[in-house]
């Protein structure tokens, strides 16, 4: 062999040495395989809450699009009335008729000549610059109407019918009449070819030679539709409120621990990578209101997340420190954990201590522990809401930033398979976990909620909230997890 | 011929069990593999305790991961590059990985050394050498000479320069042969 190493070369005889070469583990490392193996989890969640989070976001989506549908046609229809009412108005001022009777206007003037009121009833007066002939003399050039335009007397058998938009239309054409101006008119006989408008207004100065001169004008523009009133219409850009928040949440972890090298050699488990627990908090939260419908939301929230999982260590009766004692026993191990690497103390003492126990006679525990996670954040949502009387419904989405600000573990249950062993009558432990992590992370959150006004300025509210790890919090050097929560918010308001 | 066959198909089963998550089947894949596998890591280790852990963890990956093993190259290849990353995982997470410290002496060495050996015992002389290299050497020597990576290719497997790793490998062969040397001769 001394002669191989030498004359075959360092590489080459260690390609060869190791090539053949097969050394056997110690026995038990296939049990200790079998414990981690059976922490594995059921790989159905990852798609649960992958198809939750695409649920939620087709949801918000849906009822964003049919708002903005709902509204855009809404939105249409108003302006197609008032395009409508505004060419019926145009239409309206375009026909100036003269109307002899039922105004006082229209009365003959003390001293009016007989032809005075001839030419009176047969001329009917439009705002158009076209005066001619003897039209146009017979106008004081200094007696202008109000809209400096020069009026134009024309006979009413020249006048040619005009459709709402104010364009000529055939004879018998029947005339478009606002209904309100129908209203108005009221019961008073008409006067042929003047139709039902009642004349509201004269020109401010009467016309030489054929005065009175009366002149149309229609009512201020009334819109014929009423606006659709939105509960948001009266309130304030801001509002403040204080909220509870509930929730169901599942812990996704992805440990890369080492095996830790300190502490002696002890063993080594892994805790379950993806635990159930519940998270609750309490909030501060701020809404400034951008318009009627979308507004932003702030504020400052706490939240507790408690997880609880079990696992079985592999523990044998010669792993018991101190060893040889008798009676009360101490289990020492390591349990990677999603707070970060625990060094867990299980105190146990014998059943019938006088019992003779095999020193590789498994100890078999289930050991139950609750990982504590305590957060600070603050998020930035954007909400669209509408309202209906005293209801405000919204949906929201955005971000928040999380400060992890305390984690824990603790032994909250200890349930002994081997009847030869019992939990010994000690104060169970918690346990800090280890520092040095970078505690920033973020979130996505999604909401759905309703708010009903109790009064002018006081709102309570629900609403269902979800959310999802944007970035995975370091919960220890060699530990991420992504942390979903789907739970409910109630909270009261105070709209500024 | 038939019994290669046999064997393949005794295989192709059992990877099927293994990925149905059949403890029975995981056991006989640990046992076919384990011997190879556990110096595979004893190479990588600080020691005997460590090289165990990086077994376990390297099996238990092997056995989430094993459905995604398309049977494209042989499974041991597969195994072994899965438990080749869980240890130099190990390594890159050490607090002293790659400090490249001075060796111990060569006093502890010494200790090793007694009379008559074989080739088994060589080997196992030689690991236990590896095991007192600093790891980045014991890295650079395994990678290189053991897993056949190129110093480029064992520069970005862990973070160091081609010129490093030229330079650890000689300095970690000239003592892995002085140390050889030494025992042979005592």
């Amino acid at each position: 062999m001394e002669k191989n190493l030498h004359e075959e070369g360092m590489e080459e005889f260690l390609r060869k040495s190791f090539d053949q070469y097969s050394e056997n583990p110690p026995d038990d490392l296939w049990d200790r395989i079998n414990t981690d193996l059976a922490a594995v989890p059921r790989p159905a969640l990852k798609p649960l809450w992958r198809f939750g989070l695409s649920a939620a976001a087709a949801l918000l989506l849906g009822v964003i699009a049919f708002q903005h549908i709902y509204y855009n046609r809404q939105l249409d229809r108003l302006e197609q009335g008032i395009e409508e009412n505004t060419a019926q108005l145009e239409a309206l001022e375009k026909q100036l008729i003269l109307r002899p009777d039922g105004d006082p206007a229209d009365q003959p003037a003390t001293g009016e000549s007989a032809d005075v009121r001839d030419r009176r009833n047969t001329y009917s007066l439009e705002t158009e610059n076209t005066l001619s002939g003897h039209d146009r003399a017979a106008v004081d050039p200094g007696k202008r109407n109000e809209n400096n335009t020069d009026p134009v007397l024309k006979k009413k058998s020249e006048i040619p019918a005009l459709n709402k938009t104010g364009n000529p239309v055939a004879p018998n054409t029947p005339k478009t009449i606002l209904p309100e101006a129908i209203a108005e008119a009221g019961p008073e006989p008409v006067k042929s070819g003047a139709g039902p408008v009642k004349i509201r207004e004269s020109l401010p100065d009467r016309l030489p030679g054929i005065e009175p001169a009366v002149a149309f004008r229609a009512e201020p523009y009334k819109p014929a539709t009423t606006p659709v009133p939105s509960p948001s219409n009266n309130r304030s850009k801001w509002s403040a409120g204080l909220h509870f928040t509930a929730s169901q949440s599942v812990l996704d972890v992805d440990n890369d621990f080492p095996f830790p090298t300190h502490g002696g050699h002890h063993k080594a488990f892994e805790d379950a990578p993806t635990l159930k627990g519940v998270a609750y908090g309490v909030g501060l939260g701020v809404r400034y209101a951008v318009n009627k419908n979308w507004a932003l939301q702030s504020g400052l929230n706490y939240r507790k997340s408690e997880y609880t999982s079990t696992h079985r260590p592999f523990l044998e009766f010669k792993d018991r420190e101190p060893q040889g004692g008798q009676g009360d026993y101490e289990f020492t191990y390591m349990l990677k954990t999603a707070g970060g690497v625990a060094e867990i103390e299980l105190k146990t003492s014998q059943a019938n201590p006088n019992e003779m126990i095999e020193e590789d006679e498994p100890v078999d525990v289930e050991v139950t522990t609750t990982t504590g996670l305590e957060y600070i954040s603050v998020p930035l949502t954007v909400r669209y809401q509408t309202g209906y009387k005293r209801w405000n419904f919204s949906v929201g989405g955005g971000f928040a930033v999380n400060y992890l600000t305390d984690r824990s573990l603790a032994i909250t249950g200890l349930n002994f398979l081997n009847d030869k062993f019992k939990e010994a009558p000690r104060e169970r432990r918690v346990f800090d976990a280890p520092e040095d992590c970078k505690p920033l992370s973020a979130d996505y959150v999604l909401s759905a909620g309703v708010e009903y006004r109790l009064n002018e300025h006081l709102s309570v509210g629900l609403e269902p909230t979800f959310s999802g790890a944007l970035v995975k919090k370091q919960l220890a050097p060699f530990s991420k997890a992504a942390e979903y929560t789907a739970g409910i918010s109630a909270g009261l308001s105070y709209n500024f | 011929m038939n019994e290669n066959i046999r064997e393949l198909t005794a295989m192709t089963g059992i990877l099927e069990a293994c990925k149905r998550g059949d403890r029975l089947a995981q056991r006989q894949l640990y046992e076919h593999f384990k011997g190879k596998m556990f110096v595979l890591c004893l190479r990588y280790a600080d020691n005997r305790e460590d090289a165990e852990d990086m077994l376990q963890e390297g099996f238990v990956k092997v056995f989430r991961d094993l459905p995604r093993y398309r049977g494209d190259g042989s499974l041991e290849g597969w195994i072994r590059k899965v438990i080749l990353n869980v240890a130099l995982q190990h390594i890159k997470t050490k607090k002293r990985a790659f400090s490249f410290e001075e060796f111990k002496g060569y006093e502890e060495v010494e200790e090793m050394a007694d009379d008559g050996f074989f080739s088994e015992e060589l080997v196992k002389r030689v690991l236990q050498l590896m095991q007192k290299m600093p790891s980045g050497f014991r890295t650079v020597l395994n990678l290189y000479i053991l897993e056949g990576y190129t110093h480029a290719q064992i520069a970005r497997e862990i973070g160091i320069s081609e010129g490093t790793s030229k330079s650890q490998l000689n300095r970690a062969k000239k003592y892995l042969k002085d140390m050889l040397d030494k025992s042979l001769t005592d």
